[in-house]
C-alpha cells in the first residue's frame, strides 16, 4: 500500500517492466486526516470519474461519509494506481453542493421545492411541445454521467419527444475520435487496448499530453520507458510537456498545422515504400486517392508550414516504418482544431498502411477527454443514434422503433442530428425555446464565452440546469436542479479502451439532490410520454433496469453489452466490450482479422467529404463496395480559421493542467489540487516575453477579437510565437481562456477549434512573485524561480 | 467559334460566385460554419477565375462580350434570420450549380478541341464545385426544418 504525496510525485514510484510483461501492481491509497484503515466501515467498488482513463478503485466509507479511496490491484486499467485527481478529487463533492432546487423569481434564483421546480419545467416544456413541436427542445449533456442516465435521456429525447437537438459536451472533447473511427472503419469504437502499451516497440503521441491528462496511463508508459527494451517515443506537441522530455523525437509544430505534418508523414511512408502491401491490398480501400492527396506533401513542404526540421519529420517516419509494434494515441491537440477529423484519420492511415492494428502492441488509441464520453457516444444521448446505428439507414431506425415500440417517424432521422454549436445557435435565435443542460458548464467550456452568456441569460430560451454545483452556467438558468454525483448513485461507465466499470452507490447525495436518472424519469412521467401501446416511456425507473434496456439496445451492434451483468462487474472490475455469449469475458481488440465495419448493413455512416463535411451519398458508398475494408481518407491542408496578423500576432492555444478537471467544479474544492494550481496563468516563450518586456509573474492582458483575459505570465518552454492558457478558470474576474477563442469547428466532427486563435499580449504591471502555475509539468519555468511560493517542490 | 465568348462568361460567373461567397461569409457571421466555409470557397473561386482568365486571354481571346442573358445577377446583400440564411443558401446554390454545369460543358468542349489543359482545368473545377454544391445542399437540409417550422 503506497501512502504518498501525489501532488509532488504525480506519477508515483516506477515499477519498470519488459515488453510483453504484465504491468506490476501498485496500490495507491488516501484516507483523510484522522481516519485509519480500521475506521473504514465499508469499501465500495467503482472507478474514478475524473478523466477518461477510468481507474478501478474502492471508496472508503465511514459514518455515511466518503473518507478515502484506494486503487483496485485487480483492475486491468490501473493495477491499483491512482493519480492526483483520483486520490484527492472526490473530496470536492463534499462542499459547495446544491441541496435544493432553485427557480428564477424577479430575476433572482431562489430556493424552491422539487414539486414547484419540476412543475415549472414541465409546464414550459409541454406548452412549447404543443405550440411548436419537438424542434423547440434541446438537450445538452455531459461526459460525466452514466450509461443508464444517457440511455434514459436518449429514449426520452429520441423516442418520446422526437428532437434531433441532443448533444453532449463530448462534442468538445471526443467527437473527433468518433468521427475518425467512422470515416476509417465504418463505425465508432476504439480498436485497441491499453495492454498494447505493454508490448509495443514504438509509441506515437499526437497532440496528447498524457502526463497531465491521464496520469496513470503515463505511469504505464513510464514503466515501459524505464524497463528493458523500452519503446521509442515520438511526441507531437507545441509545448515541452513531460512526454516531450522523454521523447526520442519531439515535433513541436505550430498549433494549427497538424494535417500538414500528417500528410507529410503519410507521403514519406509511401515514398519510402514502407507500406505493408499485402495488408493494404486485402484490408483497405482508397490508396490511390491517399497517394494523390499527399503527393506534394513532402517533409520539406511540411517543415516550412509546421516550423520543425524536415529531418525530424523523416526521423519520426523512420521510427514508424522500422518498428514492429506501434501504438499511437491521439488527443485534444488534434481533435480541437480546424481539420481535426482529417488529421486523426491520417493517424489511422499510418497504422493501416503498415498493417499495425489488431495484434498485441500494434494499435490505435484515439483518446476521449471526459470519463464517460464514450457512453454519451454509444448510448445515443448525443447526436448519434444508440448503438452506433446509422441514422441514414432505415433498417437501423426500424430496429430502434421496434425496440422502443414507437412509430419510426417519431425518431429524428429525417434531418441531420444537431451538434452543440448549432444547438446554441438555435437557442440564440430562440427557435430552441427549451434547453436542458445536465452535468456540464458551457459558460466556461464553450468557445466565445461572451456570446454563450448572452444566450443562456437571455429571455428567448428557457434554460434548465441539473448539476451538483451552482456553476457559472447554473447561475444563468431559469430552473436549477440539484443532482447526485459520483458514488452517490449506482451505474456504469466506459473508459477510452472500452473498459466498462460499475460504480456502486457509496453514500447518499446531499440535501434533496437526486440522480439524473430519477430526474429524467420524473420529467418523462410528468410529460406522460408513452409508447404505441400506452406504456410509459422509458419503461424503467431504476439503474439496473435501465442497464437491461441498454443491453437489449446494444445487442448485435459493435458496442454489445448483452453479456454483461452488474454482478460480473462487481466481481471483476473493468471488462471490455463487446461482451456477448460468445465473448463472456470481453474483447481485448477489435478488427483482429482485418475485417472492418464498412458493410452497408452494419456501418454507422456512409462517410463524409473531409474538407467540407458533406455526406457521401448512400449510392456512392454502396458503389465503392468497401465490404469490410478500411477506408484511407484525408484532405488537403488548409491554414487555421484565424491566423496571426499585425494586430494579433501570436497564436493562442488552450489546454489543461494535471491538477484540474474541466471547469474545476470538483477540483477547486479539493484543497490539495487547488493549492497546487490555484489561479489562472498564461505561458509565453522566453523570446516573446523578452520582446514584450514581460518577466515571470507580471500581470499581462491577452486579447483576441472576442475578448480578453488578465493573468500572470509564466515564461515557459512553449514554442516561440505561441501563448498557452489553461482553460479551467472561469470566475467573476475575466480569467476563462474561452473568452478569447472563436466559434468555429471541424467540418466533419463539428468539434470546436480551441487550439488556434490570434491574440496579442501586453504587460499590465509587475506581479507579486512567480505565476501561480505548476512547476513540474509542461508549465515549468524556463529558469528556476527565485522566490519560493510553496508550489515549486 | 462561340467558345471564347462562353468562356468569358464563365470567368464572369466565377467572379460573381467569389463575390457571392464573400457576401455570404460577411453576412452570416453568427453561423460560423457558413462564414468560414464560404470564405474558403471564395478563395477557390477567385483563384479559378484568375486561372481561367489567364488561359482564356492566352488561348481563346474573346472579341465581344459573353452571352448577356446567361450572365448571373450579382448577389451582394444577404438576408437575416434562419429563413434568410436558407434563402441565401438556395440562391448561392443556384449560382454554383450554374457554374458547375458550365464547367462540365467546357470540359466536354475541351475534348472536342483536344485541349488537354482546358480539360484538366475544367475537370478539376467541376469536381471542386461539386463539393461546394454538396455542402450547400447539406447546409440547407440541416437548416430547413428548424427554419420553416420553429424559427421565430
Ligand atoms: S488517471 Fe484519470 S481515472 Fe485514473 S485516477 Fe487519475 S483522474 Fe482518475
Amino acid at each position: 500500500m503506497v501512502l504518498e504525496d501525489r501532488i509532488s510525485d504525480i506519477w508515483g514510484a516506477r515499477n519498470p517492466f519488459a515488453s510483453g510483461g504484465v504491468w506490476p501492481d501498485r496500490v495507491d491509497q488516501f484516507l483523510v486526516d484522522g481516519v485509519e484503515e480500521s475506521d473504514v466501515e465499508t469499501w465500495v467498488r467503482g472507478a474514478c470519474l475524473l478523466c477518461s482513463n477510468g481507474c478501478g478503485l474502492e471508496v472508503a466509507v465511514s459514518g455515511g461519509r466518503m473518507v478515502g479511496v484506494r486503487g483496485r490491484a485487480e483492475d486491468r486499467i490501473n493495477h491499483g494506481r491512482l493519480g492526483p485527481k483520483g486520490l484527492y478529487g472526490w473530496q470536492g463533492e463534499q462542499s459547495g453542493r446544491l441541496t435544493t432546487p432553485l427557480i428564477r423569481r424577479g430575476g433572482e434564483l431562489v430556493e424552491t421545492d422539487w414539486e414547484t421546480a419540476m412543475g415549472a419545467i414541465v409546464e414550459r416544456s409541454a406548452a412549447l411541445l404543443a405550440e411548436r413541436g419537438p424542434l423547440s427542445h434541446g438537450f445538452y449533456t455531459s461526459g460525466q454521467l452514466m450509461i443508464e442516465e444517457y440511455y434514459t435521456l436518449a429514449v426520452i429525447g429520441k423516442a418520446g419527444i422526437g428532437t434531433p437537438h441532443m448533444d453532449g459536451n463530448t462534442r468538445l472533447c471526443t467527437a473527433t475520435a468518433s468521427a475518425a473511427f467512422q470515416e476509417s472503419f465504418g463505425t465508432d469504437g476504439q480498436p485497441s487496448s491499453y495492454t498494447d502499451i505493454d508490448s509495443c516497440d514504438a509509441l506515437f503521441l499526437f497532440g496528447h499530453n498524457v502526463a497531465e491528462t491521464q496520469t496513470v496511463l503515463w505511469a504505464r508508459m513510464l514503466d515501459r520507458l524505464d524497463g528493458p527494451e523500452p519503446p521509442r517515443l515520438v511526441c507531437v506537441d507545441p509545448r515541452r510537456t513531460n512526454v516531450a522530455e522523454r521523447a526520442s523525437v519531439h515535433l513541436p509544430i505550430r498549433n494549427g498545422t497538424n494535417l500538414a505534418l500528417m500528410n507529410a508523414m503519410v507521403h514519406e511512408l509511401i515514398a519510402t515504400d514502407a507500406i505493408d502491401h499485402d495488408y493494404v491490398a486485402e484490408h483497405t480501400a482508397g490508396l490511390e486517392d491517399l497517394e494523390r492527396l499527399t503527393a506534394e506533401a513532402t517533409p520539406e513542404w511540411a517543415a516550412e508550414i509546421c516550423g520543425v526540421p524536415a529531418a525530424d519529420i523523416r526521423r519520426a517516419v523512420e521510427i514508424f516504418a522500422t518498428s514492429d509494434r506501434v501504438v499511437s494515441t491521439c488527443s485534444m491537440g488534434f481533435y480541437q482544431s480546424h481539420q481535426a477529423t482529417a488529421a486523426s484519420c491520417q493517424v489511422n492511415n499510418l497504422h493501416l498502411l503498415r498493417g499495425m492494428l489488431g495484434r498485441p502492441g500494434a494499435g490505435i488509441l484515439q483518446m476521449n477527454g471526459q470519463p464517460s464520453a464514450e457512453n454519451n457516444r454509444e448510448a445515443g444521448c448525443g447526436a448519434a443514434l444508440p448503438g452506433f446505428r446509422n441514422w441514414n439507414n432505415p433498417e437501423h431506425v426500424a430496429e430502434l422503433a421496434e425496440l422502443w415500440n414507437v412509430d419510426p417517424i417519431v425518431i429524428p432521422h429525417w434531418t441531420p442530428p444537431t451538434n452543440a454549436n448549432q444547438i446554441f445557435r438555435y437557442a440564440e435565435q430562440g427557435s430552441i425555446g427549451f434547453l436542458w443542460i445536465a452535468g456540464t458548464n458551457p459558460a466556461v467550456s464553450m468557445p466565445e464565452l461572451a456570446r454563450i452568456r448572452s444566450i443562456l441569460g437571455g429571455e428567448q430560451c428557457f434554460v434548465v440546469v441539473s448539476d451538483g454545483y451552482l456553476t457559472e452556467t447554473a447561475q444563468l438558468a431559469d430552473v436549477v436542479l440539484p443532482a447526485a454525483l459520483w458514488a452517490e448513485k449506482t451505474g456504469t461507465y466506459t473508459n477510452v479502451d472500452r473498459t466498462v466499470h460499475l460504480q456502486e452507490k457509496a453514500v447518499d447525495p446531499p440535501g434533496q439532490a437526486r440522480s439524473d436518472l430519477d430526474i429524467w424519469v420524473d420529467y418523462a412521467r410528468r410529460l406522460d410520454l408513452r409508447d404505441k401501446d400506452g406504456r410509459p416511456l422509458p419503461p424503467w425507473d431504476t439503474p439496473e433496469a435501465a442497464f437491461e434496456g441498454w443491453k437489449a439496445c446494444s445487442a448485435g451492434r459493435p458496442c454489445d453489452y448483452s453479456g454483461l451483468t452488474y454482478a460480473q462487474l462487481h466481481e471483476i472490475g473493468g471488462i471490455q466490450w463487446p461482451v456477448t455469449t460468445d465473448t463472456p469475458e470481453g474483447t481485448e481488440r477489435l478488427y483482429v482479422d482485418g475485417v472492418f465495419a464498412t458493410t452497408a448493413e452494419y456501418c454507422e455512416t456512409w462517410g463524409h467529404d473531409l474538407t467540407t463535411g458533406s455526406p457521401v451519398a448512400e449510392a456512392d458508398f454502396r458503389a465503392a463496395r468497401f465490404e469490410g475494408r478500411a477506408i484511407l481518407k484525408t484532405a488537403p491542408y488548409e491554414p487555421a480559421f484565424e491566423t496571426p496578423d499585425e494586430e494579433y500576432p501570436l497564436r493562442l492555444t488552450t489546454g489543461r493542467t494535471v491538477y484540474h478537471f474541466h471547469t474545476r467544479t470538483k477540483t477547486s474544492r479539493t484543497v490539495q489540487l487547488n493549492d497546487a494550481a490555484p489561479e489562472v496563468w498564461v505561458e509565453l516563450s522566453q523570446p516573446d516575453a523578452f520582446r514584450l518586456g514581460i518577466s515571470e509573474g507580471d500581470l499581462v492582458r491577452v486579447s483576441s477579437r472576442r475578448g480578453h483575459i488578465d493573468a500572470p505570465a509564466r515564461i515557459s518552454h512553449v514554442r516561440d510565437g505561441v501563448v498557452f492558457a489553461p482553460w479551467h478558470y472561469g470566475s467573476q474576474a475575466v480569467t476563462a481562456a474561452n473568452e478569447l477563442t472563436l466559434s468555429a469547428w471541424d467540418p466533419v466532427s463539428k468539434q470546436p477549434e480551441f487550439k488556434v486563435a490570434a491574440v496579442n499580449v501586453r504587460r499590465l504591471r509587475a506581479g507579486e512573485g512567480p505565476a501561480p502555475a505548476p512547476t513540474i509539468t509542461a508549465s515549468a519555468p524556463v529558469t528556476p524561480l527565485v522566490r519560493v511560493t510553496g508550489r515549486e517542490r | 467559334m462561340h467558345l471564347p465568348r462562353y468562356l468569358a462568361m464563365l470567368v464572369d460567373t466565377e467572379r460573381a460566385l467569389a463575390d457571392a461567397y464573400v457576401a455570404m461569409s460577411a453576412g452570416h457571421r453568427a453561423d460560423a460554419d457558413v462564414t468560414f466555409t464560404c470564405a474558403s470557397f471564395a478563395r477557390q473561386a477567385t483563384a479559378h477565375a484568375a486561372e481561367l482568365a489567364a488561359t482564356v486571354e492566352d488561348r481563346y481571346p474573346s472579341t465581344g462580350d459573353g452571352p448577356d442573358r446567361l450572365r448571373p445577377a450579382p448577389f451582394t446583400t444577404t438576408r437575416t434570420g434562419a429563413v434568410g440564411l436558407l434563402r441565401d443558401l438556395a440562391e448561392l446554390h443556384q449560382l454554383a450549380v450554374f457554374a458547375e454545369t458550365t464547367w462540365e460543358l467546357v470540359e466536354q468542349v475541351g475534348y472536342g478541341l483536344r485541349d488537354r489543359e482546358l480539360i484538366a482545368i475544367a475537370s478539376r473545377r467541376s469536381t471542386g464545385l461539386g463539393v461546394q454544391v454538396a455542402w450547400m445542399r447539406t447546409r440547407m437540409k440541416a437548416e430547413a426544418a428548424q427554419a420553416l417550422l420553429v424559427a421565430t
